[in-house]
């Protein structure tokens, strides 16, 4: 065993066998899922896990089963790397396994691609006599370690940059179709078995297996991109479908907000009108002139939801007397240009929702600012040309960010991020209507078109 | 240069608009030529059409501000409203006299300037001077609001108006630069449309006087962005 070590170490044999596709295979795995949450003991867990793959490597090695079963090799060592990530990071089983699948996805891909360019395509092209030249710097050891580096860079930055990046950004929704992720797998196990008679069974360069071998490393490099495509397309679908379910219960649970609303307003303003009598009634009995002017004080205060703007259209009441009992509160300046006449286009329910939207995101931007001078909203209902304009304007301060077209709040759960837009870009479209945004100059402006239809 | 007419009786208000009027001319490169009237009685007695814009106190002795703008409407329905108020249930009436806005009291310099904006872009659709259009048969000056919509063909541009069509040697570039940018709006690539006799729209096309024009994917945003502009602006 000893002789066999000291051959081993003298040459690359060493690194080839049982280094280089674990620590293909682990970079790959890194670029795929080192954004999640880590397990507690993470640094503990990560290189135990990691030693197991190369330890595991190392003993196959030493003994290696002979012909084509050596292959299993890397299927033990993937299942290995999906038991790393399920261990080391807060992430759900199935979730391992796609990461681990993309992860191995890319190795093979660099695999592949960095064979083809380094060592088929060159000696395809060359005739006979360059052979021997070419088959000398083919094993210089510079050109290796050069061509490796190289090709594995590429390949990893592109796919990292081109997919792993977006599973970053939007997340891991999970992939509905579990049949589409059994023949994945099983595309994935095809792609092993496929490899292995590029990599055993023939003398790599003669002629005839030079091709056989390109094809074959062609196969499989689109094999796998194919894989690494379905994963992120599902992922994207499984995201648009999880946003609609949450926009559609944010809906949900607005309607039940305005019965609420609606019967809180109400109970008040009865409260608030039998007072104002009683009120009244005593303060006829009081002589005192100080008492009489205290009095009148506690009268005006049960104006409370009087004072407040009213127009012919219910719903607009009750949301704009919720919103600038609010605004009050907060030293936010809110005044409205009401022309209800084509409000009763728009159901309740939607109505409610969106001027409460609009609203929200107003009060949310303008309580960002510190100078209580700043927090002004503007917002204006009004019909012209067969078109129904929702128009609001306000101050903003922070910098504002925008995703699919609509800008994206800062609070709150990042999943849930900017629902209320989404939510009014939804309701606009029920309509047949457009929302357009714009913000220049510290105002936000924002303006709902909505074609009157009779 | 911009026409203003302040109505206002409390003079130190009326002391706080001016400033805030010089402060906006500096911060926007405008200018303002203004003139007081305490009362509205005194508004009213001589009202020529001369003002771009208008800015009214509602808490008035004598002819409150709203029944004032009543008034001032019978005579010039073109010049831009903004009421100056107390309260805000009066500014929901607003709308019965086509005012823009209405500012709250105690003037606050951001208020009044995002409202002010709001009003100046109101005032950019009024008081439109003749262009000229040079055709094979002359030149003919026309009023923008005459012209219905402009179609571009190759090299040629057809300017449909109400006293005819008139075939001008022009690009749409050309155009766009001679007509009022927030009246014409450009729906695709190939039309030029005047926002005010747009009948009805939908997301993919335009309905002008019986004549159905689409609007393209690409220009779809701006054409909505800067014809609700046009829509929040002539109310």
């Amino acid at each position: 065993m000893t002789a066999y070590f000291i051959r081993m170490l003298s040459s690359f044999q060493l690194y080839d066998n049982w280094i280089k596709f674990p620590l293909e295979l682990l970079i790959a795995v890194v670029l795929f899922t080192y954004w999640l949450p880590r397990r507690e003991h993470f640094a503990a867990r990560i290189s135990f896990l990691t030693l197991a793959m190369f330890g595991f490597s190392l003993v196959w090695n030493l003994n290696p089963i002979a012909g084509f079963w050596n292959v299993l090799q890397y299927l033990f060592i993937f299942m290995l790397s999906i038991v790393l990530i399920f261990f080391s990071y807060k992430c759900s089983f199935w979730h391992a396994i796609y990461a681990g699948i993309s992860a191995y996805a890319l190795q093979h891909i660099a695999n592949g691609f960095h064979t083809l360019v380094a060592f088929y395509i060159p000696v395809l092209f060359s005739g006979s006599d360059s052979y021997l030249f070419l088959s000398n710097i083919l094993n210089s050891t510079i050109y290796q370690i050069c061509s490796y580096l190289c090709s594995y860079a590429i390949i990893y930055t592109i796919i990292y940059y081109s997919l792993a990046k977006k599973i970053k950004q939007d997340g891991f929704y999970g992939i509905d179709n579990k049949t589409f992720s059994f023949f994945i797998s099983i595309l994935l196990i095809f792609v092993i078995i496929l490899n292995y008679f590029r990599v055993y069974y023939n003398d790599a360069f003669s002629r005839e297996n030079i091709i056989i071998n390109i094809t074959i490393s062609l196969y499989s490099i689109i094999g796998c991109l194919f894989a690494l495509l379905i994963i992120s397309g599902f992922n994207q679908q499984s995201r648009l479908n999880h946003s609609l379910e949450v926009t559609k219960q944010l809906i949900h649970m607005q309607k039940k907000q305005y019965q609420m609303s609606e019967e809180t307003i109400n109970l008040i303003n009865i409260k608030c009108h039998d007072l104002k009598h009683q009120i009244s009634a005593v303060r006829k009995n009081i002589s005192d002139k100080d008492s009489r002017d205290a009095l009148k004080e506690v009268e005006a205060a049960t104006n409370i939801y009087d004072s407040v703007v009213k127009t012919k259209n219910e719903t607009v009441n009750i949301i704009l007397t919720e919103k600038s009992l609010l605004c009050e509160q907060n030293h936010i300046q809110l005044t409205c240009m009401i022309d209800e006449k084509n409000l009763s286009l728009i159901s309740v329910t939607d109505l409610y929702s969106m001027l409460g939207n609009i609203l929200d995101n107003a009060i949310e931007a303008v309580l960002k600012i510190p100078d209580y001078n700043q927090r002004v909203i503007s917002l204006s209902i009004s019909s012209a040309h067969n078109m129904l304009l929702i128009h609001c304007e306000n101050y903003y301060q922070s910098n504002l960010t925008f995703q699919d077209g609509l800008p994206v709040s800062d609070k709150g759960n990042p999943k849930y991020h900017g629902y209320g837009m989404k939510s009014l870009k939804y309701l606009c479209e029920k309509y047949h209507g457009n929302l357009s945004i714009l913000a220049e100059d510290d105002i936000f402006y924002l303006d709902i078109l909505i074609p009157v239809v009779r | 240069m911009y026409q203003v007419a302040i109505v206002e009786d409390n003079p130190q208000d009326a002391e706080v608009l001016t400033q805030m009027l010089k402060e906006f001319e500096k911060q926007n490169q405008v200018s303002f030529h203004w003139t007081f009237y305490p009362n509205s009685d005194d508004f009213l007695l001589h009202y020529k059409k001369e003002f771009d814009l208008i800015f009214m106190d509602i808490e008035m002795p004598g002819l409150n501000g709203m029944d004032a703008a009543t008034e001032m409407r019978k005579k010039d329905t073109d010049v831009t409203l903004v009421f100056i108020t107390n309260m805000a249930q009066y500014a929901l009436r607003g709308y019965s006299v086509n005012a823009v806005d209405y500012i709250l009291k105690p003037l606050n310099f951001y208020s009044f300037s995002m409202k002010l904006k709001k009003a100046l872009r109101n005032i950019r659709h009024h008081g439109q001077e003749l262009i000229t259009l040079k055709t094979s048969d002359g030149l003919f000056r026309i009023s923008p609001s005459d012209i219905y919509y402009v179609e571009v063909k190759g090299h040629y541009l057809t300017y449909y108006t109400n006293r005819g069509d008139f075939i001008s040697r022009a690009t749409m570039t050309d155009a766009e630069n001679q007509l009022p940018q927030n009246l014409f709006l450009r729906c695709n690539k190939c039309y030029l449309v005047n926002a005010s006799y747009i009948t009805s729209v939908n997301s993919s096309c335009l309905i002008l006087n019986d004549t159905e024009i689409s609007i393209s994917r690409t220009r779809k945003d701006s054409f909505f962005q800067s014809y609700a502009q046009y829509l929040g602006g002539t109310v």
